[in-house]
């Protein structure tokens, strides 16, 4: 029975959030203002156990105990440090927050750019050279595989996947070359091939999302009707 | 000391941040300056948090007309903040259940649906987005129901899960590389300019 209670809720609750589509409503914004509520009550509790528990008193009350004062000081600064993000709610004082913000800023900025490099630009790279399994993109040898089988998975999976993907990434680099006016050959000719490129990518990257939000609504209504229907029945039918 | 020493700051600590990464030596004072920042960006959200309590606290004391709706949000926040506490420190308790049906049966459902609710959005931006006015808008609409049929595809349908896998492997992967080669040339080069003191927003307005 408490489950079903818990179930009918849950219920409740989606069609709560549903009913916005006839339009803006009070059990709508009730369901609204509980998500953030509960949401933000579940980040205090993720952050207490999994951040400020572990990483931060467990820590200090560690490094006091072993004497380590070098370490729980280093510590304690970060709290203080951490104590001035309240100066925000200060007119007079609110200046005082930029100081962990640009340590924050700071650090984090200088501490990503190696990790940016790499796999945003050199990995990147290398995977336009090279396939996963290590072969070149563009490897004659799967164009003669084409002409000794040749079909439609063949020529668009095997022999021009490679060459295809190449070619992509390059026109589309080279569309997205702002620093200086170009009106090159190159430049001109890569315009329509990287703009066709980009269409597909973004209209299938579109379609890939509407049907994540599609499965999630499919999740709902099979919550509605093949879990909390079937035991609704059966409580009616005794 | 307003905004000299936060730019020396972000210079001194971004300039630590680089070496870190590139001396494997210092592994110890990556690990102990990540703690570092997990303590204030900890910090971050209480400030965060202070911040929607005020705002609802005004609605409150000035008898907003949605007055219902943030108490709504108070009790639920300081509810599940408190059951969720102390049923980690009791894990004997009663508590702990109530906190994992109220993540289960609240919070999951309540963030599924927005989530779902956004597909009929979705549906009607794409109405009128993606009319077949020119050819490349019609080349995004054509590999968009494309790959909408690809992933559901069955009998006869079934040839649009394999041209939906070339789109993704190819034309997709494509484009969407030479855009990652675009984000991380912008983050080192956005990096470089906080960590010279060029870029300077984030310290935000005022003296």
């Amino acid at each position: 029975m408490g489950m079903f209670i818990w179930m009918t809720i849950a219920l409740f609750l989606t069609l709560a959030v549903f009913s916005f589509l006839f339009r803006d409503n009070v059990v709508y914004k009730f369901a609204e203002h509980l998500f953030v509520g509960v949401s933000v009550g579940y980040t205090i509790f993720v952050s207490y156990t999994n951040l400020f528990l572990p990483r931060v008193w467990n820590p200090f009350r560690r490094a006091l105990g072993d004497g380590d004062v070098l370490l729980a000081i280093w510590l304690g600064l970060g709290i203080i440090v951490g104590f001035l993000y309240f100066s925000r709610f200060s007119q007079n004082w609110s200046w005082v927050s930029r100081y962990p913000i640009s340590i924050t800023v700071g650090y984090l900025t200088g501490y990503s750019i190696i990790p940016s490099l790499k796999a945003r630009i050199l990995s990147q790279l290398h995977g336009t050279v090279v396939d996963p399994a290590g072969d070149s993109l563009l490897n004659a040898e799967k164009i003669g595989t084409f002409f000794k089988h040749p079909t439609l998975h063949n020529f668009f999976f095997e022999a021009m996947a490679g060459p295809l993907l190449v070619f992509g990434v390059f026109v589309v680099i080279v569309y997205f070359f702002f620093s200086l006016k170009n009106n090159n050959p190159v430049v001109r000719f890569s315009r329509n091939p990287a703009l066709v490129y980009l269409m597909v990518a973004f209209g299938a990257s579109f379609g890939y999302t509407f049907m994540g939000r599609i499965s999630l609504f499919i999740g709902r209504m099979n919550f509605i009707f093949h879990e909390w229907w079937p035991i609704f029945k059966n409580m009616v039918s005794g | 000391m307003k905004r000299t020493l936060p730019l020396f700051l972000a210079f001194f600590f971004g300039i630590i941040g680089i070496i870190v990464q590139m001396v494997p030596a210092l592994k110890g004072l990556m690990d102990t300056m990540l703690d570092w920042m997990a303590i204030i960006a900890a910090f971050a959200l209480a400030v965060g948090i202070s911040s929607l309590t005020r705002h609802h606290m005004t609605k409150i004391r000035r008898k907003h007309k949605d007055i219902f709706f943030s108490y709504v949000t108070f009790i639920a926040m300081f509810f599940m903040t408190i059951i969720g506490l102390v049923g980690y420190f009791r894990p004997e308790g009663a508590l702990q259940g109530l906190f994992e049906n109220m993540y289960n049966y609240v919070r999951v459902p309540l963030d599924a649906s927005m989530f779902a609710l956004l597909a009929f959005y979705i549906t009607s931006a794409a109405y009128r987005a993606f009319r077949a006015r020119t050819w490349l808008a019609t080349v995004l609409l054509l590999a968009g129901v494309i790959v909408m049929i690809g992933r559901v595809a069955f009998g006869p349908f079934i040839i649009f899960n394999d041209i939906t896998a070339w789109i993704m492997k190819v034309p997709t992967t494509a484009a969407m590389r030479a855009v990652n080669v675009g984000i991380g040339l912008g983050i080192v080069a956005t990096s470089i300019k906080i960590v010279l003191g060029i870029e300077r927003s984030y310290l935000g307005g005022g003296e």
